[in-house]
């Protein structure tokens, strides 16, 4: 846990230092990793289906501010669409346009969320996003993750149509909209992602010790079951070891987030008790795990060159420069290496001489 | 030389210039009435785009049906059930803006205020005519 600690303390600090760097190459990477999930859903168009234009995308989105992203996907994912059958494509941008005008344009943050659902669903870890909503948003998140499942489903009954259909008219366009209407591993999802939405924040919003990773991994449980349950009674063809691999993955990506988000030290706890002239108040305090990661010097010497550099390294080394700079004599006139290891009887013929 | 407490001021301005963008600080000089009516204009007219998608959609879902029954569809029932949930939507929609921009007009003015306060503190540091007085301690106007 402390290396855990010592670890976010250090890529804090350099993502601070090199933060004019690391945030457009971070925009980069969820630009590529987006129009990456896109090919892998819809990659019919030859020429958008490669890393090139999947490159060339994450530069674009890198340059733009991040709303413009979503423009961008939907853009793509039409000219995709476009490849094999217009008639889906229009129909496709104006789905997407409608989504726009009533949901995105009051709420944009949420259209993140609308995006993010179908990129986690083709890197098979969509369980992630009711457990991160239930644990930094409000219940209302349900509404955009509900939006996400349809996109993607749309997208996949899309892909569906057009490779049993042998027409290639505006009956497409019926066709796509009847399976949909009747996927029903798209109701099942939605429903399940919202037990899990809500389940999860009530969970963190409970006073109780370890409340975010009890909520963490009874979300990722909740969602194993529920969707196990639902398999078994209705039959809707999930692959099971890609619902477990999905559900781990999802839920060691939250742990980690959560904990990088907010580690709580619970040990440290505090009930304080104090009134007003208008309240009594019960408080409980919980601090913040925090460690900071000591600089050390570090010397190295030997015959050709005496090289100095700055390391962040762990507490217990800090003896070793002491120990090293009073051997600097014998050190600068020898270049040798050695190991000393010793075990516990060592220890104790030591401890007895002393 | 660097004048600390002026320095704590500007970094203040660009947060809360950072955190309510452009837009709201430039919205901040509008009338109450005037900022309601132009977002729930604004609102309604994109649910009324909206609509015409949703019923454009429904068209082409329908359209073998309308073209075989191109002359026996009563237009006027059709014209009907097309525009009085129209209306009834946009009453809707104009109520529920209207409730929302009154009270986010009162979060965001709160706001505004409190970068304005800064802006004033900040303009104590130079004189009328724009130039940044030589000391920092003369209010200069």
């Amino acid at each position: 846990m402390t290396q855990l600690l010592v670890l976010r303390e250090q890529l804090q600090k350099f993502y601070q230092r090199y933060t004019l760097i690391l945030s457009p190459l971070f925009r980069f990477f969820i630009g590529f990793i987006t129009f990456y999930a896109a090919n892998r859903v819809v990659g019919y168009n030859p020429i958008l289906n490669q890393t090139l234009s999947e490159v060339i995308s994450g530069i674009i989105s890198m340059l733009f501010p991040a709303q413009v992203l979503l423009f961008f996907v939907s853009v793509f994912i039409v000219l995709q669409i476009a490849y094999v059958s217009y008639y889906l494509a229009i129909t496709t941008a104006m789905m997407f346009a409608v989504l726009y005008f009533i949901y995105i344009r009051f709420v944009p943050k949420h259209g993140f969320v609308i995006l993010a659902m179908p990129v986690l669903y083709a890197l098979n870890i969509p369980y992630a996003m009711p457990v991160l909503m239930g644990l930094v948003a409000t219940p209302a998140a349900v509404v955009p993750i509900g939006m996400g499942v349809v996109v993607y489903y749309l997208l996949l009954d899309t892909v569906y149509v057009i490779g049993t259909s042998t027409e290639n008219n505006i009956n497409l366009y019926k066709l796509l909209m009847q399976q949909l209407a009747s996927d029903t591993q798209m109701y099942v999802s939605i429903i399940i992602f919202t037990v899990v939405t809500f389940i999860v924040y009530f969970i963190r919003e409970r006073k109780a010790d370890y409340a975010f990773e009890i909520a963490v991994v009874t979300g990722s449980f909740l969602n194993l079951i529920l969707f196990l349950v639902v398999n078994y009674l209705m039959d809707i063809n999930i692959n099971i070891l890609h619902l477990l691999t999905g559900i781990t993955i999802s839920c060691i990506l939250i742990w980690f987030i959560q904990f990088f988000r907010l580690p709580l030290n619970y040990t440290g706890a505090e009930n304080l008790q104090f009134e007003d002239d208008e309240y009594y108040y019960y408080v409980k305090a919980v601090p913040k795990m925090s460690i900071s990661a000591a600089r050390k010097k570090v010397k190295r010497f030997n015959t050709h060159h005496n090289v100095e550099e700055e390391e962040n390294l762990d507490t217990t080394l800090v003896q070793q420069e002491e120990d090293v700079k009073e051997n600097k004599g014998i050190m600068s006139e020898h270049d040798f290496d050695f190991t000393v290891s010793l075990d516990k009887e060592d220890l104790e013929e030591i401890e007895k001489k002393n | 030389m660097v004048n600390e407490e002026k320095t704590r001021i500007m970094i203040k301005i660009a947060q809360y210039e950072a955190d309510l963008g452009e837009k709201v600080i430039n919205e901040g000089s509008y009338y109450k009435t005037d900022y309601v009516r132009s977002h729930t204009l604004s609102a309604i007219l994109s649910f009324s785009a909206a609509y015409a998608l949703i019923l454009a959609l429904i068209l082409l879902y329908n359209i073998d049906y309308i073209f075989v029954n191109f002359i026996t569809i009563n237009y006027v029932k059709l014209c009907f059930e097309i525009f009085v949930p129209y209306i009834l939507i946009t009453i809707f929609c104009a109520i529920i803006s209207s409730i929302y921009f009154n009270g986010k007009y009162k979060k965001d003015r709160e706001e505004i205020k409190k970068y304005y306060l800064e802006l004033k503190r900040l303009e104590k540091y130079y004189s009328v005519s724009g130039k940044e007085t030589a000391d920092d301690t003369v209010t200069g106007a």
